[in-house]
């Protein structure tokens, strides 16, 4: 599963701390999704969603749909 | 893209729990140390007592600290930290048990000490624990 992350957390001029301190999370975790290592899990999901005011399925997107998005 | 994250603030809930896993081992591990130093300083050298050999198994009080320490430190970590916590144990586990089986096979054949093999085992399942931790939690740091 890939994800616009990095792109969004840019866009606000976040760090990974930043990100991680509204998550609730590590930094490491922040890392670890927006590079792919690790996909998180569904409540984790949500909350990203909800941070960022963005629809889940914006977010976070299948290789094969990868190619649809903006 | 690691780098850059080497380089950035730690998390308030990373400093958070940092510091709750501090406050857990540190004294757990100098408890360790005055009980396993005392005991080395009081060797017997000769009969052991009822009460020294109760005394000697004091160091398993402040090791069963170390034990609950470490699942609140599970507890406390993310889902992410978890897992990567979790692995490492696995690892760790599986060198315990291959490390046993070999000390094993070694003391049937008459070859060796089951001594330096049950220190061998403990010391080596640990360090190849707390390396697999590192190895693991340096790919995201």
């Amino acid at each position: 599963v890939n994800n616009r992350l990095r792109e969004l957390r840019a866009a606000r001029r976040w760090s990974q701390a930043d990100l991680a301190d509204r998550l609730e999370v590590s930094r490491q975790t922040v890392n670890a999704i927006e590079t792919g290592r690790y996909d998180p899990s569904l409540p984790l999901a949500f909350k990203i969603a909800e941070v960022f005011e963005n629809p889940i399925e914006s977010l976070f997107f299948t290789t094969q749909s990868s190619d649809h998005q903006p | 893209m690691t780098k850059q994250g080497a380089r950035e603030r730690k998390s308030s809930s990373d400093v958070a729990r940092d510091h709750a896993a501090l406050r857990d081992v540190v004294p757990a591990l100098v408890a360790l140390l005055i009980l396993q130093g005392s005991l080395i300083l009081s060797d017997p050298h000769g009969e052991v007592t009822v009460p020294y050999l109760l005394w000697s198994f004091s160091p398993l009080a402040p090791a069963l600290w170390l034990v609950w320490a470490q699942l609140r430190s599970l507890r406390r970590a993310d889902e992410y930290q978890r897992a990567i916590q979790l692995e490492s144990m696995a690892i760790g586990f599986g060198a315990v048990i291959l490390l046993a089986l070999t000390g094993g096979l070694l003391d049937a054949a008459g070859i060796g000490d089951p001594r330096t093999s049950l220190q061998v085992t403990f010391i080596g399942g640990v360090l190849i624990w707390v390396g697999a931790l590192m190895v693991k939690s340096s790919r995201t740091s």
